[in-house]
Formats: structure tokens, C-alpha cells, sequence
């Protein structure tokens, strides 16, 4: 089956800048991908990219088979929310619903839009620029989901919303994910976020891919170590180091079934400190071997 | 109907939480055979937590001979861990009131009587094996 | 897509037609009351006396009674020729320049582009939208416009001259259809609306200039009519005939016999004064270089036309922009 969203060699500049290098990844079917990195590592770029909305400077990138800039009909199966969650400042919630309808055809589904905006008590009737940023963040994600989509691409879709707001969002988006065989690509700076609810990871990291791969593969192969300051450092892949003067925390990555050496205690990692980890060591990477993206 | 939870801190990864939830439901009669468990997509919005997850937990606990999944009406309960009867759970649990009042007034803390009581079940289970 | 742009630029085009309704009151106003002038005080009468005779006398052929009108209403020429000169050009670039360039400025591009319509539906829609307003409200305002011009044209047979030209009869249409469409594609390549208003108005203005000033007399080749100095009879500039060539716009040359030039302008000098003719000579002749005023709708015609294909141009040019250049 070919994958939801899949990029080959993928890279965009902008002038004399790039943006994204040599992005190669595959997300299946009906995973909840992760896109992480520090700001300007060109998460934004490949969401963009992903979507038709930027041109490939080299590379290619490929939407269930076909390329989303050259092909409209895919553009129906993909839902995308941008950072900035951009509306029709004039227009009404109620003409935004409206203009997914008529731009999206038999696919829009108007009764389910209305009940999330009731739900989440936002007027038809207000205009665009009338609604807070969470609201405008719900509108935006609400007409994405209106089209039925596959592939659901958001941009930062929490930034801009509190704390009670955020879960009920992500819940949300979790029980739309079981409904329908919805594949997501979400990018978050809050990465407790995306704690149990993907698993699917790409880090980037300085635009080029710096760890990819599935979440549950990922924390079953690295561990954390914590050990006396003075020990003897283990052999196998260490990835990440912090020491104080009394104790050292070390982020190892192997086997399932390595022992843990002695003098070292092992914990399991959360997805957060994997991911701080790799983002704190720019030349460690976990990139998939020759068989391909999983 | 049964409402989960998951422990964020917990060594114990995600699905198998969900797992050992629903076998201590069923240990303590909360759950029944011929309850209905919650759909994946009810417990993904409600927990929070990605559905695959809960597809893992429920495909477990079909596994284990506990749970049958029927398409289009649900998940159901069809197996058991409840002891012999409930009201055996009621005197047990009677008595172990009284004996941790005992501990209590002995001056164990909580930690000491989880210490004291780990260590006896262990040596109790072990002793029975051999 | 249609909903969607008369859903976005609603409020602007409700203002467009108050604007266009407000012009038409006035110019209504205003006219009507040029028109009685012209009929109650003879001047209508006079012409049509004339009957479109192509030579009349030195003096008889209107010339006082037109004179004095366009005096009376000077003021009112004024006003008109400085106010209509600048309409095409501020709606075409009022309705042209956002038409892509504000979309890409609060990025609402990457909510419309990502639903099921392609970039190039998009742009089709969004340029059609505003070429279509600007060409109906300038419709309205040019039909007006000429109608008020009628008594003017007549009392100074200047409807053929650079700017008045340029303001009545079919021109003013495609002039703003080509400054909306030279909007819309700069909007579009800078990303900025208020850029590109600034770079239109440059450019409508060297167009414009470059099409009026070295094309237009161009369009078809020009007649010629030689006329003594020593004379009783005038061409009847009341016609409208078009004088573009000779020793400046609007006027002709005067010759010696011999073919000599011997100055710009015109000459008449009444057979009793031998001083005004003492210079140049008894054969001395005028000559000018015109289209006669039976053309008028063809040079219009024409020079829509060929805005109406810059525009075009201009909106093939800025669908594949959006298509293939924007990132």
C-alpha cells in the first residue's frame, strides 16, 4: 500500500538559503506522524511542501501516489491548517462553512461541521477577525475535517491555545483519527503534546532529517542511564550526555536485550527526553537503513 | 461502562496499562461478561491517546480470551477473573481492614506494609511452586 | 469561486456603484443643464443650421456663438478633464491590485489553495471578478460621461483632441480593464498591494502616454487638406476633425508657394490686407494633416481593442505566475 504522504530526497531553497535538504521519509497509512525541531529546521517547509503550497526545489514529494501542486483532486483528500490558522477577516464563520462546501464539493460534510462549532460554542456569526485565536485555531481545524480528508497536515494547531483548550483539541483529533482511518502529519514545539499520541517521529533538525521512524520502535531501543560521575562509560550508542559532579544521565540507544551494564541504573525514556536529546546532539541521527522507511 | 485512565509517570507502557485496567475491573466485579467495553474511538477522545493504542489493549485482552470483538455492535466482555464468588471478595476484604488496623496501630507506614506484604506474597508464591 | 470573490469584495463593490450612482446624479445634473444652454441659447440651433457643411465663412459658421459657450462652461471643462483623466486608472488599480496581491499578504492563499480548486480556477475567478466590475462600472460612468460631453464636443469640435478623446466614447472601458489587469499582475509578482498600485500607476501613465502621443495617429494613415491663407472660407473646425500633424498637435503648417515652410499654425487673411499676407505671399497656403471626425468611433474601437489585449496578456501572464513561479 503505498504510504499517506512520502518524499524523496525532498529539499526547498529560498534564495540562497535552504530551508529543507534531502528530506526522505514515508508515513503510513493511518499514523499520527510527529514533525519536531527547533524553529527554522523547516518543519513549516515540509508541511507546505506536503501540501502543494511550495514548489520543490529539487526532489519530490507524493500525496497517496501523486504530487498534491500538479494534482487538485488530491488536494480534496488532504485537510491543512497553517500556523497562523489565516481566515477571511471579513467573512463569517457561517460564509467560511459555506465556501468549504462550495469549493470542496460532494465532499463537505456541512451537519458534523455545525455540531463541532456548537460543541465548542462558536457562533455562525461572527466574523473571522471577531474570534479569538483559539477559536480561529477550532474554525480552521473544523473546515479541514469538514472535507472528510485522508491526510490531515496542522501546523502548530495548539500554539495559540490554553492549556484546557490544547486537550480537547488533541482529544478530538484522536477520536477523529479512530473514526476514519485518518492519517495525520502534526508539527509541535510542545512535545509533552504528542506524548501518546503519535507514532510516527521526524526530527529535523538544521533542514535535513535528523531521527525518523516509529515512536514505539524508538523508546523500546534507547534507554536512559543514570550512573556515579566517576563510572565507566558504556560501549554501546550513546547519544546524549549530562553530568553533574556527583552523577552522570546518559540517553543510550540499542538493543532490546543489551543488559544493562553495571554501575548504571536504566529507566525508560519518555518521547519528550528522547527527542530533547537528539535535538541537544545535532550529529546523532536515527535515519532508516537501506530497506527502507518503514 | 468502564472510564480508564493513563499514568503518564508509569514505567508501564501505555497499552498494557489499559490492559491491567481492565483486568482489575474484572478481578473486582466492575466488568462482567456481557459488558460492553468502550469503542476505541471513545477511549482515544477520552484518554487522550492514539487509537492504535487502544487497538493494541483490546487485541490483547482478545488474545488472553477475556474480551470478543463484534463488528458492528462493539467489544464485549466474555471471560472472567473474578474469585469464586464476590461475597468471598467481601470477607476478604473484611479481614484485611481489620489486620491493616493492626499494622496501622503497630506504627508500619504504608510503604512499610506495601514492603512487608510484597515480600510475604512473594515468599508465599514461591514456596507454593516448589 | 464566484460566491467566495463577491463574498470577499462585497463591501467594495456596493461602494463602487454608490460611487458610480453619485458620479452619474452629478454628471446628470450638470449636463442637463449644459444641454439647455446649448439648445435655449442657439448654439444647437446655429449648428445644425450648418448642416455638417465641411467649409464655412471666416466668421459665420458659429464661431462666436461656440466660443462664448465653451467659455461659460471653462470651469466646468476643467473640472471634468481633471477628475475623468484619473478614473480609469484608480478603479482598475483599486479593483486590480488586491485581487491577488492581498490574499497573498494575509496568506489566505494557504486556507483557499488547499481546498479542492486549482491555483488556476483561483486566479481565473479572482481576475474575472474585478475586470468585470471595473468594466461595468466604468460602462455606466463612460455612457454618462459622453452623453455630458455632447454640447462641449459640438461647441469646440475638440472630441477627437488628446484627453477629451481619451475620456468619452469607448477608450475610458478599456483603459481601466488594462490598469485592473496591470494590478492584478504586478499585485501578484510583488506580493505587496500598495506596491503595486505605486508601479501601476507608473506604468498605466507610460503607456498610456505612449500609446496617445506616438500609435493613435498611426492607426490609419491621415488625410491631408490644403487651403489658401488668402481666403473666405474655413474648414469647419466644429466637425471634430482631428488635426494631429503638421506644426503641432492640433494644428497645421503654413506653406509658401514654393513648398517652403514658413510657419506653424494656420493662417487667414481676408483678400483687402495685403499686410497680413505681405511675408508670406498672395499663394501661400495652409496645410494640415487630420483624420476627419467620421473616424472617431474607429479609433476608438481600435485603441480599446488593443487594451482590451494588453489586458489580456496581462491576466494570461498572472494566472501562470500564480501557477507556476509562486512558490
Amino acid at each position: 500500500m503505498t504510504a499517506a504522504l512520502e518524499t524523496t530526497g525532498l529539499s526547498k531553497r529560498y534564495g540562497r538559503t535552504w530551508a529543507l535538504r534531502d528530506c526522505t521519509l514515508a508515513v503510513p497509512h493511518g499514523r499520527v506522524a510527529a514533525v519536531v525541531g527547533p524553529n527554522g529546521a523547516g518543519k513549516t517547509t515540509l508541511m507546505r511542501l506536503a501540501v502543494g503550497l511550495r514548489r520543490p526545489t529539487r526532489g519530490s514529494v507524493a500525496v497517496f501516489g501523486r504530487a498534491p501542486r500538479d494534482h487538485p483532486a488530491s488536494l480534496a483528500r488532504i485537510g491543512f491548517v497553517a500556523q497562523e490558522t489565516p481566515l477571511y477577516r471579513d467573512l463569517t464563520v457561517a460564509d467560511h462553512l459555506e465556501m468549504g462546501r462550495r469549493l470542496n464539493g460532494h465532499a463537505w460534510d456541512r451537519p458534523s461541521a455545525r455540531e463541532r462549532l456548537a460543541k465548542l460554542s462558536i457562533p455562525l456569526d461572527r466574523r473571522a477577525d471577531e474570534l479569538s485565536g483559539g477559536q480561529r485555531a477550532q474554525v480552521a481545524l473544523t473546515i479541514a475535517l469538514a472535507k472528510r480528508p485522508d491526510l490531515l497536515v496542522l501546523d502548530e494547531p495548539v500554539a495559540s491555545l490554553d492549556p484546557l483548550a490544547r486537550r480537547t483539541f488533541l482529544s478530538e483529533l484522536m477520536g477523529e483519527v479512530a473514526a476514519r482511518e485518518l492519517t495525520v502529519l502534526l508539527s509541535s514545539h510542545l512535545i509533552a503534546d504528542l506524548e501518546h499520541r503519535c507514532d510516527y517521529l521526524v526530527i529535523l533538525s538544521d533542514s535535513s532529517v535528523q531521527v525518523l521512524g516509529d515512536v514505539d520502535d524508538l523508546l523500546a531501543t534507547h534507554s536512559v542511564l543514570v550512573g556515579a560521575a566517576d563510572g565507566t562509560t558504556p560501549a554501546r550508542g550513546i547519544v546524549s550526555s549530562h553530568a553533574t559532579d556527583r552523577q552522570r544521565t546518559l540517553v543510550v540507544r540499542s538493543d532490546a536485550d543489551t543488559p544493562t551494564p553495571p554501575g548504571w541504573v536504566a529507566e525508560p525514556i519518555s518521547l519528550e527526553d528522547l527527542v530533547l536529546a537528539y535535538l541537544s546532539e545535532p550529529d546523532a541521527g536515527v535515519l532508516p537503513g537501506p530497506e527502507g522507511p518503514s | 461502562m468502564i472510564g480508564f485512565r493513563l499514568d503518564g509517570r508509569s514505567n508501564v507502557v501505555p497499552y498494557l496499562q489499559l490492559v491491567e485496567q481492565v483486568r482489575r475491573a474484572l478481578r473486582t466485579g466492575l466488568l462482567e461478561p456481557g459488558d460492553r467495553l468502550p469503542t476505541v474511538r471513545e477511549v482515544a477522545e477520552s484518554v487522550s491517546i492514539n487509537p492504535n493504542t487502544v487497538l493494541k489493549a483490546y487485541r490483547q485482552l482478545e488474545h488472553e480470551g477475556l474480551v470478543e470483538g463484534r463488528p458492528g455492535q462493539g467489544t464485549f466482555v466474555v471471560g472472567s477473573l473474578a474469585g469464586p464468588s464476590l461475597a468471598s471478595h467481601a470477607v476478604l476484604r473484611r479481614e484485611l481492614r481489620a489486620w491493616l488496623r493492626k499494622a496501622r496501630a503497630a506504627g508500619l507506614e504504608p510503604e512499610d506494609i506495601d514492603a512487608l506484604f510484597g515480600t510475604t506474597l512473594h515468599a508465599f508464591e514461591t514456596e507454593g511452586a516448589a | 469561486m464566484i460566491w467566495l470573490a463577491w463574498r470577499r469584495r462585497r463591501g467594495a463593490v456596493i461602494a463602487t456603484a454608490a460611487a458610480v450612482l453619485v458620479a452619474v446624479a452629478l454628471l446628470f445634473l450638470t449636463g442637463r443643464s449644459m444641454c439647455s444652454t446649448f439648445h435655449d441659447g442657439g448654439l444647437a440651433a446655429c449648428i445644425e443650421g450648418l448642416g455638417g457643411a465641411r467649409w464655412v465663412p471666416v466668421s459665420g459658421g458659429c464661431q462666436d456663438e461656440a466660443q462664448a459657450f465653451a467659455a461659460r462652461f471653462f470651469p466646468m471643462r476643467l473640472l471634468g478633464l481633471a477628475l475623468f483623466t484619473f478614473v480609469p486608472m484608480v478603479v482598475g488599480m483599486f479593483w486590480g491590485a488586491p485581487a491577488i496581491a492581498r490574499e497573498l499578504e494575509d496568506d489566505t492563499v494557504s486556507l483557499v489553495w488547499t481546498q479542492g480548486v486549482s491555483r488556476r480556477r483561483w486566479a481565473w475567478t479572482q481576475l474575472a471578478f474585478a475586470t468585470v466590475v471595473t468594466a461595468a462600472a466604468m460602462g455606466v460612468f463612460t455612457w454618462i460621461a459622453t452623453w455630458w460631453y455632447g454640447p462641449l464636443n459640438a461647441a469646440t469640435g475638440d472630441r477627437f483632441q488628446w484627453l477629451i478623446y481619451d475620456q468619452q466614447g469607448l477608450v475610458p472601458v478599456g483603459y481601466a480593464v488594462f490598469a485592473t489587469l496591470l494590478a492584478a499582475f504586478l499585485g501578484a509578482t510583488t506580493g505587496r498591494t500598495v506596491r503595486a498600485m505605486a508601479i501601476t500607476a507608473v506604468g498605466f501613465i507610460a503607456v498610456r502616454f505612449g500609446v496617445a502621443v506616438f500609435w493613435r495617429p498611426r492607426f490609419m494613415s491621415g488625410l491631408e487638406r490644403a487651403y489658401p491663407v488668402v481666403t473666405t472660407r474655413v474648414p469647419n473646425r466644429l466637425l471634430g476633425d482631428w488635426l494631429y500633424g503638421g506644426g503641432g498637435p492640433g494644428v497645421g503648417v503654413v506653406m509658401r508657394a514654393n513648398g517652403e515652410r514658413a510657419a506653424g499654425g494656420q493662417r487667414v487673411c481676408p483678400p483687402t490686407d495685403p499686410a497680413c499676407f505681405a511675408d508670406i505671399g498672395r499663394d501661400a497656403f495652409n496645410l494640415e494633416l487630420f483624420h476627419p471626425a467620421s473616424r472617431f468611433w474607429t479609433f476608438q474601437s481600435i485603441e480599446t481593442a488593443l487594451f482590451l489585449a494588453l489586458a489580456l496578456v496581462l491576466a494570461a501572464a498572472t494566472v501562470w505566475w500564480v501557477r507556476k513561479r509562486l512558490t
